[in-house]
């Protein structure tokens, strides 16, 4: 076990820099309204931040420099590293701010944010505005973030299952970054950025204040969901049209990017055929329209047309991982329920900023369904999985069948812990599926994305649960394995 | 359909009479007990099914066209339904389950050894329909093929290409040349099971026939009693202790128990499977007593081990027979006996469920896959008892637990339309799936399936006869490509 300790130095650097610069904007926004003690919780983390990146820089210069490449290895350690770092750091302030907020509240609540959860257990209609803004901020932060994880560095770690076939936009290339790699990271900081604008200048006109138009336009972007303030001075009521907005921020965001860079390079065709959108696509009529027979039927909602509206919408919030809630849910049926947590679990496209199973995952899953009876009917035909006419590699749908089970052996491990909490078993159940797949939102006790019902166990095990399903799974895990902390040498058996 | 009924013909003549055959110990009990109606009914079925046996069987050619393992598929599924259906008739017949829905139901959850009930006072039956609905468990735990092959060797249905799609688990040991050989074997070691286990119960204080009807729950791992509390009612740890050891020992491969006599002890301790079935059956059982004594559950270490044991080794072998109402049990035992819901029992043994086999080649890929990630030029092959699991096989085993998982999301869906709570809804399906019985919520150890309505009852129905026989033998038939063969 050697690691690239040069690498891992460059990381520290990065997490300390970039936390103390983003910081320096609630530093300003408290100065601002004058919260003293919030301005002063972030006024002496910047200095110290910037102290602790300078020092990591400078021994990052003075590391001896061994290794020319990175390998998989010193890659998952960083982003575990890292992440688990930038989450301490930005659950500092929730703690030293003085509003009576424990560092195990801010260690959830940037978990939660970073993660894209959009889960709290805080009352949000009292949490400082300054605070509020850090959290949609962490929000915002965690989708672009990964984002350019999932396209840029997952790729070139074999956690490719996303990406079924091949394109030019990630390349295929495993081992070092290739040039391309600043070009694609521009390009989705850009689309990011574009999109955020985008959800902003919609929510404007909606009667919002100005700083909740932000704050939820940062939310909803990264698919965090919507930040409730219901029923405090200066919130909004939700009208029909936010609720337009919002579904339509969250299909935007949950849509495979691939798409918007192929129209962006006037390759329409492409971009209108890409099969995982088609497919998306597919899964949301279906259970939309399925919701709304029989929110009808049920007597749920009188008309049809409001039936429909409010099962897209809450189609899209689940399907795109936000997991914002337009009330009354509760009170739809169970089948209402199922569909929308199956919904959850999908999760969206691969290359977005939803989260859950992805969508490519759930169509080799149902590929390799069909092809196992095929197999019994024709024991000795060889056929692979064709998506979009295309084989898909058997390595590769191998590896998307482990994540599949590994997904589910996480779900079980999260439910076993997290039924120490002696909560019933729906809260128990959807609180884990809100957690893995990043909605935030369950059924039972777990309607309002509100954590608060759990102990501090509970808290600590559904944050590393959060990050487990944010990061597939793959860099949390490798961090427990044997092989992960055994020599590099090949043993000779 | 001239081949058709050459193929199929001589078959149907064997499952109609090993179904006559079956009826007779009831017939007898019905007889004991002088109960007439239902005298009537059993004898009224019994020569419905024996004289048409009787006749195919003495004028069908045998079969001049061979049986592909395709045919197998509809064979075996066709089978289970159609024997559901013809027994549950003496129970409609006799009025002692007025209706027929309900009466299928039973009897499905009885061939698949579910151990589900519609029946809301169980006590109220007459003995005969009873000891049938248990009969019903000792008949399917084994197989009816498997029986047919080892009552009936003779009569030229070709025993291991069927019986593949009726055995539990992804492959199939061949002990002996012949199959009919096999099953034989099979059924002589069931047979043993039952009779020392129907002599220690009657040992602990049970009545012959109270043992018998538990026997027959315990080592098909159906699951039903004939009392309303069920194993509560006769508050005996000893009879628990008997009943657990038997749940243990039948959830296990059968054919282990051929490698005792070379090998002893260390023919279960050897096989990886088994190794992680007593291990999961061990931690999990320790884990709820452990939960249940520090949440004062029980106040006796014995009780709660008592109990854990019991629960887990009837949940994980799929068997269902309870003495507490674990749905009151705090969140982290009902979530750890979920998992013993989804593990299931092991390969070749009479529960059901996903079987742990499959969970020990998905651990595996799961670790190789791990080391992959970090060293991805590693050649890396499973294997499981010292031999090499190849890709095909652990491509199988994947897309079984894939479609394990989408059949008990589509069952939820389904069972939704209902009405019920999530849990009830969800612990329906599953438990019907996985041929255990009970779930939690509306569905749990103190209530029974009647709340649902006829059309979940039927769609529970197939799912306990799909999970009976490991999903694809019974879901192949709604594939198109499965009715059009040769076209590719």
């Amino acid at each position: 076990m050697s690691l690239n300790r040069r690498q891992i130095l460059k990381i520290l650097m990065i997490a300390f820099l970039f936390a103390g610069t983003a910081m320096l904007i609630p530093l300003l926004f408290a100065l601002n309204i004058e919260d003293h003690r919030c301005a002063a919780a972030f006024g002496v983390l910047v200095p110290i931040l910037f102290a602790a990146g300078l020092g990591c820089g400078y021994a990052h210069r003075k590391a001896p420099t061994r290794k020319k490449h990175i390998k998989p290895k010193d890659a998952y350690l960083s982003i575990a590293l890292g992440w688990l770092l930038v989450l301490f750091v930005c659950s500092l302030p929730y703690a030293l701010s003085r509003h009576g907020y424990t560092l195990m509240d801010g260690w959830f609540e940037s978990a939660a944010a970073w993660t894209t959860t959009g889960a709290t257990v805080l009352d949000l209609r009292s949490l400082p505005r300054t605070l509020l803004l850090w959290k949609a901020m962490n929000s915002w932060f965690g989708g672009m973030v990964l984002t350019t994880l999932t396209l840029t560095l997952f790729p070139r770690l074999g956690i490719a299952e996303q990406q079924i076939t091949d394109n030019d936009f990630t390349g295929t290339t495993t081992g070092k970054l290739s040039p391309k790699l600043s070009s694609t990271l521009k390009i989705s900081f850009a689309l990011y950025g574009v999109l955020t604008l985008i959800s902003l200048f919609l929510l404007l006109p909606s009667g919002m204040r100005p700083f909740y138009a932000v704050l939820n336009a940062m939310t909803c972007v990264s698919t965090a969901g919507l930040i409730d303030i219901t029923g405090t001075s200066g919130a909004f009521l939700i009208t029909p049209y936010i609720k337009f907005v919002l579904a339509v921020v969250a299909l935007l965001s949950s849509v495979n990017f691939l798409t918007y860079y192929y129209t962006y390079r006037r390759k329409f065709r492409l971009a209108r055929e890409y099969y995982e959108v088609r497919f998306y696509f597919r899964i949301l009529l279906a259970a939309s329209l399925s919701m709304t027979l029989v929110l009808y039927v049920t007597g749920t909602y009188r008309t049809l047309p409001q039936a429909f509206g409010n099962a897209l919408v809450q189609t899209l919030s689940f399907s795109s991982t936000s997991g914002f809630v337009m009330g009354g849910i509760s009170h739809w049926p169970v089948f209402c329920e199922v569909v929308l947590l199956v919904c959850a679990l999908i999760g969206g496209c691969s290359f977005s900023t939803a989260s859950g199973m992805k969508v490519s995952r759930a169509m080799v899953f149902l590929k390799l369904m069909t092809r196992g009876v095929d197999k019994r009917i024709h024991p000795h035909s060889t056929r692979a999985v064709n998506i979009n006419g295309k084989a898909v590699p058997a390595k590769r749908a191998s590896s998307i069948t482990v994540f599949i089970m590994l997904y589910i052996l996480v779900f079980i491990l999260g439910c076993i812990l997290m039924g120490i909490e002696n909560q019933d078993m729906e809260t128990t159940f959807t609180c884990v599926i809100a957690s893995l797949t990043n909605t935030g939102t369950g059924f039972g006790k777990m309607a309002s994305a509100n954590y608060s019902i759990f102990s501090g166990f509970g808290r600590f095990i559904s944050t590393l649960i959060m990050m487990t399903g944010r990061l597939e799974i793959y860099p949390m895990l490798l961090l427990l394995s044997k092989t992960f902390w055994a020599s590099d040498h090949a043993r000779l058996a | 359909m001239r081949i058709a009924l050459k193929k199929y013909s001589r078959i149907a003549g064997v499952l109609l009479l090993v179904t006559g055959i079956c009826i007779i110990p009831s017939f007898v009990v019905a007889m004991i007990y002088r109960e007439q109606t239902c005298i009537q009914w059993f004898g009224g079925t019994m020569a419905f099914c024996l004289i048409p046996a009787a006749l195919i069987l003495r004028f069908a050619p045998p079969p001049s066209v061979r049986i592909k393992p395709r045919d197998g598929y509809l064979i075996v599924s066709l089978t289970w339904i159609i024997i559901s259906l013809i027994s549950a008739v003496p129970l409609t017949g006799s009025g002692a389950i007025p209706s027929f829905v309900d009466a299928f139901f039973e009897m499905c959850s009885g061939y698949s050894t579910t151990g589900s009930t519609i029946l809301t006072d169980i006590e109220a039956l007459p003995k005969s329909m009873l000891f049938w609905r248990s009969f019903t468990h000792w008949v399917g735990g084994m197989g009816i093929i498997v029986l047919g092959a080892a009552i009936l060797p003779s009569l030229g249905i070709e025993g291991q290409v069927i019986a593949s799609a009726e055995t539990p688990g992804p492959t199939m040991d061949k002990l002996t040349a012949h199959y009919s050989d096999t099953a034989k074997r099979l059924y002589e070691l069931y047979f043993a099971f039952t009779v020392i286990e129907t002599v220690l119960l009657v040992f602990g204080g049970m009545g012959l026939f109270d043992a018998l009807v538990h026997t027959f729950g315990t080592v098909g791992t159906g699951g039903y009693s004939d009392y309303n509390n069920g194993v509560a009612h006769f508050q005996s740890p000893y009879i628990q202790w008997v009943l657990i050891l038997f749940m243990a020992m039948c959830g296990t491969n059968f054919n282990l128990y051929f490698g005792v006599p070379k090998k002893g002890l260390k023919a279960f301790l050897e096989d990886e499977e088994c190794r992680l079935y007593l291990l999961i059956m061990l931690g999990c059982s320790l884990g709820i007593a452990a939960d249940l004594l520090l949440r004062g559950v029980f106040s006796s270490l014995f009780e709660s081990l008592t109990a854990a044991f019991f629960h887990v080794s009837s949940i994980m072998t799929t068997t269902g027979y309870s003495t507490e109402n674990y749905d009151l049990w705090p969140t982290f035992s009902k979530m750890l006996l979920l998992v013993v819901f989804f593990t299931g029992a092991s390969s070749s043994s009479t529960g059901g469920g996903p079987k742990i086999i499959r969970i020990v080649v998905a651990i595996k890929l799961i670790r190789r896959n791990v080391a992959l990630k970090m060293h991805p030029h590693r050649f890396y092959n499973i294997k499981v008892n010292g031999r090499i699991v190849s890709q095909e096989v652990a491509t199988s085993i994947c897309n079984f637990l894939f479609f394990y998982v989408f059949v008990l999301i589509a069952g939820t869906l389904i069972i939704s339309l209902n009405g019920f709570d999530l849990m009830t809804t969800f612990s329906a399906a599953l438990t019907c799936l996985g041929n255990v019985g009970p779930g939690f919520a509306l569905v749990g150890p103190v209530c029974n399936f009647s709340i649902f309505n006829p059309f979940s009852k039927i769609v529970l129905s197939f799912l306990m006869i799909a999970g009976r026989l490991e999903l694809f033998t019974f879901f192949m038939l709604f594939f198109r490509r499965y009715w059009n063969p040769n076209r590719y």
